[in-house]
């Protein structure tokens, strides 16, 4: 019996299947995604694969899943209905935000209406002061009529937030007990257990999303479980959380705020340990799929994070996810920006005659024109069918056949003709201007912190990153590309090579120099055994846990915190000033500069993230000898058009494994989930563990 | 101004004006308003003709025409007092 780990990420379009053995073979499996209810499309292509290769259902031994389950429900205000219990005064904290306007010259922004409407947010009448100390007590009788008033209304979920939580719950854990016992089916969530951080609008808003998607995310998981036992697949469900890190179906279900943008963060650990294996220190991710195209930075072979992050609030060109245009969520994530690109993204021509690109995207259903579903409305899958790009035959090993005449007719008809071109060069400008919003993401990474694109590679995959990569790289001046193998599901892949993590935080605002070193290192301890427990609670044994610990820190009177690590062992004095010293380098690295000695430094968050490293051994990267199957190539030339410098040339098509030999574009490798492009002047050969290398020729435009 | 500990300093300021006439702004929305506690009951009655009753609040669709139709008369306006960008024939319809 062969052990298999299996990843399953859910795109907008395709939901993606890997299996990986414990010798490194793997399978793969693309199929569409079932919107209605995406444990069917899981189940359905785990069975496939299952069936096709003989497989018996206990040789899964571990089951690694991204899911979109939970933005979508924000996405489309299709969570619970929730109701929340505020203190008195603070009604209305969730709809003021932080009276940011996203957008500073956009006067028609609206708003996104807030996840609780006004009559079911609920104040007590009690108080608790900045130190802590109870100032009003807060009643039984005033919880219980809350509750009350709110399970009237037929909410579904409760979250709980009183003001200063995060030093002393009592508060809110007698509003839990009271709920235990008058309302024990409601789904309730309280602050000081989700967030027991400081600032009222972010530990409101967290704790809110958590409440107002646990029930879905609930529904979601034990309909997956009993999906995946009628099968006879009982192994670990785990997934992945939006900070890289693995947790568990149960942890997920409790705190699903943890998985929220699930689905891109395995893509960006996949690329994490590629490039650590092939020995690049500095690369960009970058995920194209049907819907969304994502951009995020790997430097010394760390992920870039982010410490809070806007979920929803419409995709914007270029933007990271800290706009605060949508709902803010504080929780750590891998920092990406993302823009409405992928194949299926439409092709419109606005009112002033420009050519755009999505956001609005044709899904898997009905799809791009050529998919022959009845999609009516062109998209940039169907440019690339009549680019010569896409062969019409062959979209997932020939699962899907595509009908190019069709493609060709609606570019024709409702691209070029009303810009008065060819279909071609209509076809070739759709192109041009999608790699040119995506490259705004790539920016929004990299050069708009500071960081030049020039000194990475760029790592793409997704089922149409290796389609536009190159041609993006050479307008960035970008010299290396990398597409891994089984490049369009390689989000799965990621899944394969992340570990369990959980984050763990505690607000302690105190000056640096007025601390107690004893009092920060019992609230650390604290912090640890919670992690130590719930990494216990999963089944890692001691020896297969490792701790980190960071401490958020600012100057005086700022309202953002900067973040530094914590070394490991007892907290003492010289430990505060390492802290002080690491602090001001990072302001500085930061911001290009930092205070005098005499600025005193305040801690305001202490933060504890345990890992758990799994059993099942994570196998290394595939080798070249590991590649999956190659494709039949039913056409080895075929003409494709690279724009009018160039025009229509004959093009070799070729497999993955042709590359052994390196070739000069133009030149396209098809494989079964991705056809990656090699433009005229370009050149690819194939590294060690059959990473394709795209050697770009830089020119000065797209 | 100095404020000293346990002073409060509370300003109150005027909502923004409204767009359209307010006897023709869509009945559930008001409800939705006097929901939220940003309308209330005498309010939704007097300024935009909309009559609410029962537990949970509903309109009285009835009572809620007949008091916009009497609003109407009351006020003796052919049409409504703000510059409309509707057609004539549209905002002249209900009376």
């Amino acid at each position: 019996m062969t052990r298999y780990r299996v990843g399953v990420d859910i795109g907008g379009t395709f939901t993606d299947i890997v299996f990986l053995s414990e010798h490194g073979a793997r399978l793969t499996r693309k199929v569409s995604s079932t919107v209605d209810n995406y444990a069917t499309a899981i189940v359905g292509g785990l069975a496939e694969l299952i069936g096709e290769h003989n497989l018996g259902a206990p040789e899964i031994v571990e089951l690694l899943h991204g899911t979109t389950v939970a933005s979508n429900a924000i996405l489309e205000l299709k969570g619970a209905r929730t109701g929340l219990i505020t203190t008195k005064g603070f009604r209305d904290v969730l709809e003021i935000r932080t009276l940011r306007m996203p957008r500073l010259y956009d006067l028609s922004w609206t708003k996104p209406p807030p996840l609780v409407e006004r009559h079911l947010r609920v104040e007590v009448d009690e108080r608790i002061n900045a130190k802590g100390e109870v100032e009003r007590p807060l009643s039984e009788v005033d919880a219980a009529r809350a509750i009350e008033k709110l399970v009237g209304q037929g909410v579904e979920a409760i979250a709980v937030c009183l003001i200063h939580s995060y030093l002393n719950p009592a508060h809110e854990q007698l509003v839990k007990e009271v709920a235990a016992r008058t309302a024990p089916k409601l789904t309730l969530c309280i602050s000081a257990e989700v967030l027991p951080e400081i600032k009222e609008y972010e530990r409101t808003s967290t704790t809110v999303i958590n409440a107002y998607v646990r029930p879905i995310v609930e529904r979601y998981l034990s309909t997956l479980t009993a999906e995946l036992t009628r099968i006879e697949v009982d192994a670990p469900l785990l997934l992945m959380q939006s900070n890289g890190g693995l947790t568990t179906a149960k942890a997920a279900a409790v705190t699903p705020m943890n998985i929220i943008e699930s689905g891109p963060a395995a893509g960006v650990v996949g690329v994490q340990a590629l490039i650590r294996q092939i020995g690049i220190a500095k690369a960009i991710s970058f995920d194209m799929g049907g819907t969304t195209a994502k951009a995020s930075l790997i430097e010394n072979g760390e992920l870039s994070r982010a410490l809070e992050y806007s979920v929803g609030g419409g995709v914007m060109i270029g933007s990271r996810l800290l706009s605060g245009a949508g709902y803010t969520l504080k929780v750590p994530a891998i920092d990406l920006a993302e823009v409405g690109a992928g194949g299926g993204s439409v092709i419109w021509i606005d009112a002033g005659g420009a050519l755009q690109i999505g956001p609005q995207s044709a899904g898997a259903a009905p799809g791009p024109v050529c998919y022959d579903l009845g999609g009516a409305l062109p998209t940039l899958t169907d440019a690339n069918v009549v680019l010569g790009y896409i062969n019409p035959g062959h979209l997932v090993g020939g699962a899907l056949k595509l009908n190019a005449s069709k493609a060709r007719s609606v570019i024709a008809e409702k691209v070029a003709a009303p810009l008065g071109m060819t279909a071609e060069e209509a076809a070739w400008g759709a192109h041009l201007i999608a790699g040119s919003n995506m490259i705004r993401a790539i920016k929004a990474v990299s050069s708009e912190r500071g960081r030049d694109p020039r000194d990475y590679a760029l790592v793409a995959f997704g089922g149409n990153g290796p389609l536009f990569a190159a041609s993006m790289a050479a307008a960035l001046m970008i010299r290396r590309v990398v597409i891994p193998p089984s490049a369009g599901v390689f989000s799965s892949y990621g899944l394969l090579y992340s570990e369990v993590a959980y984050h763990f935080t505690k607000t302690r605002k105190t000056l640096l120099a007025a601390i107690d070193p004893a009092e920060i290192g019992a609230v650390v301890g604290e912090l640890e055994a919670e992690a130590r427990a719930r990494l216990a609670e999963d089944g890692f044994v001691e020896d297969r846990i490792a701790i980190e610990r960071a401490a958020a820190l600012h100057y005086q009177g700022q309202s953002f915190e900067l973040e530094v690590p914590v070394p490991g062992g007892v907290i003492d004095r010289a430990v505060l000033t390492a802290l002080d010293e690491a602090f001001g380098v990072e302001h500085e690295k930061t911001y290009g500069h930092r205070a005098g000695v005499e600025e005193p430094v305040e801690l305001v968050t202490l933060k504890v993230v345990g890992r758990g490293f799994p059993d099942v051994p994570r196998a290394a990267l595939a080798a070249k000898a590991n590649l999956p199957a190659s494709v039949i190539i039913s056409q080895p030339l075929r003409q494709a058009y690279f724009g009018s410098v160039h025009g229509w040339r004959d093009t070799d098509v070729v497999n993955r494994a042709d590359l052994d030999e390196p070739r000069r574009g133009p030149c396209i490798v098809e494989e079964y989930d991705a056809t990656c492009v090699i433009p005229p002047g370009s050149a690819a050969s194939l590294d060690h563990y059959g990473n394709i290398v795209i050697d770009v020729r830089v020119t000065a435009h797209l | 101004m100095t404020i000293r500990r346990g002073e409060v300093f509370r300003h109150e300021v005027a909502g923004a004006g409204g767009w359209g006439d307010p006897l023709k702004r869509d009945p559930p929305m008001v409800l939705r308003d006097v929901r939220n506690e940003l309308v209330s009951l005498a309010s939704a009655r007097a300024d935009y003709g909309v009559v609410l009753a029962g537990e949970p609040l509903a309109i009285d669709e009835v009572a809620t025409c007949a008091l916009r139709e009497a609003l109407r008369r009351t006020r003796n306006w052919p049409r409504a007092p703000a510059i409309s960008w509707e057609p004539p024939s549209m905002a002249m319809a209900a009376e």
